[in-house]
């Protein structure tokens, strides 16, 4: 019969201890209860076990196959069609997921909350002044300081941040990132609804395409989106100029010059000025992406294109260009030996776009790699899948697979 | 970042490596990207811990992963970030491996795949069969134990969280933990000394 020794510590207790690790009154008991040490002993002997249970770790190959598919499945959804007018694309981008990156570019004097180190922390660099029924939350690191903003107004100031450290407000559907500036963001129901520049000047990165320059004074919101435009207000511009804005170079690609599409309404509450309107959109920065992989691959060097075409692709969200950036982006993978990236590059296109016009060729790729791989079986389900391909050159090139898998493993 | 397939990230000036909290307010925000970058960060967590699923072969295991990603996406914007997000990862784990394995049937297959799976393990050494036999009945012992055993005696004893942490985890009291923790080790060493 068991007795609980009235020092012993409960059950649970000893578990706890021997994972959060036993103090001096607790191993003092261990000494001198056997009872106690021959459960310690077990459970000791079962953590050793534990430890040696055998584990197989993602393989590299695995691993980015299984990246690729996990971010294709929570991208945005594919488009069936490359082709169909400019209009089309740009009525397209009301529907997309839209993310605003905001960087102050300008080097505005403004005044500085704070001074030493402690003001040197982003998160306590930024000073929020909530509207009335603003609801939001802080998050983020001392380093990296987020504000989530899921309903109302609120006014941020953010002081100039040591390198390195960054200060964003986000809502559901959108990124404002700021560096040095005074701003109003507000959101409705999780969404943004608008960004105003009170100081500083901030470029607006739209995820996917457009990219514009936000100066103080001016204003960002979301009501032109449905008519497939950024909507910019400045107070004292002119009416009836539609001006380009010029936008800083993206760190990886240069945009080209903007395009000026149509006049916004103010969206500004009483007692607000009438304001100049003037609308543009930065240029497609995804198409200078592509082009400019197209001309590294053209030029030989496959490994920027891959690059690049994966930029467009990333950037495209879901302009129909992505297809064709996700596709050349695994065949420059492809020339340039980085075999692996390219299997999972091809795995992730045929995963996202199995109606493309090119699946049948990239099925075929993707079964040569695979066979290179020594993966058979799964080199013969693509060369399967590229065999009743329209393109002749394809089904060829799929019934050589056929027959090399055939023969490697010792068929006729 | 090596091995990247695509590079998804969006322009971003600066070199700041995001926090994990700002790259959850990111996939709240639509970003692929920045899931892709938590799924660096965190898989190989995510996959050992799905791994110790008994009877879950590996093509499981990365479904598993798979589903756990795609949710940590879909549940982005709930996070609240009163947890950490590694820790807040492992319990949408733990979440998907309930779904998996709540059906009876898919339950008692998963078990006598794990009876399977844990006798094709042999031994190096001779010096390492007592280990092996060990490894062996634990795995066996752990394909009986209750979802919440389970997680509790994975994510204390293998992954070797705080007991804070893994209250976070399951999202129950750390006491909680304790005894089911307890409860799990006292059923593994009573299949540890059974022959």
């Amino acid at each position: 019969m068991k007795t609980v020794n009235s020092a012993c510590p409960e059950p649970p207790e000893l578990d706890r201890v021997f994972s959060e690790g036993a103090d001096e009154a607790v191993e003092d008991h261990l000494r001198r209860c056997p009872r106690c040490a021959a459960e310690w002993a077990e459970i000791k002997k079962l953590a050793a076990a534990g430890r040696d249970m055998p584990y197989s770790p993602l393989s590299e190959d695995r691993r980015e196959i299984l990246r690729a598919s996990i971010v294709a499945r929570v991208s945005a959804p594919p488009r069936k069609s490359l082709a169909g007018p400019r209009a089309a694309v740009w009525a397209a981008a009301a529907a997309v997921l839209v993310l605003v990156a905001a960087a102050v570019i300008a080097r505005f004097g403004f005044e500085s909350r704070g001074s030493g180190a402690a003001a040197r922390n982003s998160a306590a660099n930024a000073t929020v002044f909530p509207g009335k029924d603003a609801s939001f939350t802080r998050l983020g690191s001392s380093t990296d300081g987020i504000i989530r903003l899921a309903e109302g107004t609120i006014t941020v100031e953010v002081a100039a941040l040591a390198k390195g450290e960054r200060f964003r407000v986000v809502t559901g559907d959108a990124e404002v990132e700021v560096r040095g500036t005074l701003f109003d963001v507000t959101a409705v129901s999780d969404r943004l609804d608008s960004v105003r520049v009170i100081r500083g000047r901030v470029e607006v990165r739209p995820a996917g395409r457009t990219a514009t320059v936000l100066d103080h004074g001016q204003r960002w919101n979301t009501a032109a989106l449905s008519r497939s435009a950024q909507a910019i207000v400045e107070d004292g511009a002119d009416q009836d100029q539609e001006d380009e804005e010029v936008p800083e170079a993206s760190d990886v690609i240069e945009a080209a010059a903007g395009t000026p599409l149509t006049a916004a309404q103010n969206g500004t509450g009483p007692g607000a000025s009438q304001p100049q309107v003037r609308v543009s959109m930065q240029s497609n920065t995804v198409e200078a992406a592509f082009e400019k992989g197209w001309q590294a691959l053209s030029s030989g060097d496959p490994g920027r294109a891959s690059g690049l075409f994966g930029l467009a692709a990333s950037a495209a969200g879901s302009d129909p260009l992505a297809e064709d950036a996700s596709y050349w982006m695994a065949v420059s993978l492809g020339r340039a030996a980085e075999k692996a990236k390219a299997r999972a590059a091809f795995f992730s296109f045929l995963n996202r776009y199995p109606d493309s016009v090119r699946a049948g060729e990239a099925s075929a790729m993707l079964g040569w790699l695979l066979f290179e791989a020594g993966d058979l079986d799964g080199a013969a389900g693509r060369f399967n899948d590229a065999a009743g391909d329209k393109v002749q050159r394809v089904r060829e090139s799929a019934r050589a697979g056929l027959e090399a898998v055939a023969k490697a493993r010792g068929g006729p | 970042m090596k091995g990247k397939v695509i590079s998804f990230p969006a322009p971003e000036r600066g070199a700041v490596e995001p926090g994990d909290d700002a790259l959850v307010a990111s996939c709240a925000a639509g970003r692929a990207a920045a899931l892709g970058t938590l799924f660096d960060r965190h898989h190989a967590m995510v996959h050992r811990v799905l791994s110790r699923l008994p009877g879950a072969d590996a093509g499981d295991v990365e479904d598993l992963v798979q589903q756990t990603f795609i949710e940590v996406h879909r549940s982005a914007r709930r996070f609240d970030g009163r947890s950490a997000v590694r820790t807040w990862i492992v319990s949408i784990a733990i979440n998907v491996v309930r779904h998996h394995v709540r059906s009876e049937a898919r339950r008692r297959a998963l078990e006598n795949a794990a009876v399977q799976a844990s006798a094709a393990l042999t031994p190096e050494r001779p010096d390492d069969a007592e280990r092996v036999h060990l490894a062996d009945r634990l795995w066996k012992g752990m394909a009986k134990l209750s979802q919440d055993r389970w997680a509790a005696f994975v994510l204390c004893d293998l992954e070797g969280m705080s007991g804070v942490e893994a209250a976070e985890a399951l999202d129950v009291p750390e006491g909680t933990v304790w005894r089911r923790l307890h409860e799990a080790r006292n059923k593994l060493r009573e299949t540890l000394k059974e022959e």
